[in-house]
């Protein structure tokens, strides 16, 4: 019974993937964005080495050996029956955590695996979490980072030009990369033919996709340029 | 297609030390099936191409996770196939379904089985969609399908009959008649 149903099936998915969803320049565009962020060495989560994994451990243990013994000396050396300082906080132990440029901000990355755990004082018997390097990725901005807003627009030589700016709501960087999707749709909500095609056009110049970082509260311009019928 | 499985590995391999050539050399025949998969489950070209980009990504960043025998295709598909489901889950999807399908055709012929498959293809959930798709466009074999559903074999090949079933209501009626 399914085979009956496999070449019509096949032949309606080819039509609708080769008319609607023909998609044209997909991977050059999903690929120049890991080249992109490989470049910045970005986002490249590797396991570190079992060498670097034993000299972290070590240091790990170095520093921490070194806290107690100095936490022991000032107790020594504290007066009986006086109070100990409890203004200066104790300094945290530099684990894992503290080797991830992570930005400082209360909402993790999206993209970041679950952050390592504090390291254990007995590293033999607890699981050793998985170790990523250094060049941890700044997260790419979500919809729900971004507000959208409409920009300036104007009309001239047969374009309409209307700009779009999104600005990152989130206490953390995010990234945005290449061209919004865009669809101009009528009063009555059909969407407008030709499709948008990204890249540049009209007023704007035709730059190549590329990372755009965004800070907290800062805000990135998109344009779109249509042709105004005759 | 031993040269091809050794091929494979060789590029994972190199892929997963950092070798960004070798990433794309891997990933690339992939991109366009994972595409088609992504606009089956979304709907939405842009959200698809989207997902794409954001699973392709994740599996720059995470190849290291990709167990010894898997197949590359599967992992991949399956990225995709979970960055679509989290991608249904954000607000802004909800806000995109009050746009969508407001064009219906007017014409007559291929253009109106395509529409009719586009809403059979609605009619059924998302991982049914995705199902439908892999098994009779990719021509997958129930085993991978049920590897990147995160479900039983029988699960799956039930899941199959169940759209289909659910699609032939609206297909077959409309377009044999």
């Amino acid at each position: 019974m399914i085979e009956d149903d496999r070449e019509k099936l096949r032949t309606a998915f080819e039509r609708a993937y080769r008319n609607r969803y023909a998609c044209p320049g997909l991977e050059e565009r999903v690929l120049s964005e890991v080249a992109d962020q490989a470049d910045r060495g970005r986002g490249r989560l590797e396991p570190l080495g079992f060498a670097t994994i034993v000299t972290l451990l070590l240091a790990i243990a170095i520093v921490g050996g070194m806290l107690i013994l100095a936490q022991l000396s000032q107790q020594r050396s504290a007066p009986a029956g006086g109070v100990q300082p409890s203004a200066a906080p104790s300094p945290t132990p530099a684990g894992p955590a503290a080797v991830i440029p992570v930005p400082t901000s209360s909402a993790p990355p999206s993209e970041s695996p679950t952050p390592n755990p504090a390291p254990s004082p007995t590293p033999n018997s607890a699981p050793i979490p998985t170790p990523i390097a250094p060049a941890v990725a700044i997260p790419r901005c979500d919809v729900q980072d971004l507000n959208l807003q409409l920009g300036g627009s104007w009309a001239g030589l047969g374009q309409l030009n209307q700009t779009f700016v999104f600005t990152n709501t989130t206490p953390h960087t995010c990234y945005l990369f290449g061209y919004p999707g865009m669809r101009f749709l009528d009063r009555s909500g059909r969407p407008l033919t030709p499709d948008p095609q990204r890249g540049g056009a009209g007023a704007f110049p035709d730059i190549s996709p590329r990372t755009v970082d965004l800070a907290p509260g800062t805000w990135h311009l998109v344009g779109s340029s249509r042709e105004l019928p005759r | 297609m031993d040269f091809v499985a050794s091929r494979t590995d060789d590029l994972i391999r190199q892929a997963a030390t950092g070798d960004q050539l070798a990433f794309k050399g891997l990933v690339r025949p992939h991109l366009r099936p994972a595409f088609q998969l992504a606009v089956t489950m979304l709907g939405e070209p842009e959200a698809a191409e989207d997902a794409v980009q954001e699973a392709t990504l994740k599996a720059w960043r995470h190849l290291h996770r990709l167990r010894a025998g898997t197949s590359f295709r599967s992992w991949f598909l399956t990225v995709v196939a979970n960055q679509c489901r989290s991608e249904r889950r954000t607000a802004w999807w909800r806000v995109l379904r009050g746009l969508e399908r407001l064009d219906t055709p007017q014409a007559t012929g291929p253009e109106v089985l395509d529409w009719d498959l586009e809403q059979a293809l609605l009619s059924l959930s998302m991982d049914e969609r995705a199902a439908v798709f892999l098994r009779f466009y990719e021509d997958l074999p129930l085993q991978e399908l049920a590897r990147i559903q995160g479900i039983s074999v029988s699960g799956t090949h039930s899941r199959i009959r169940r759209a289909l079933e659910r699609m032939r209501l609206r297909i077959d009626l409309e377009v044999d008649r």
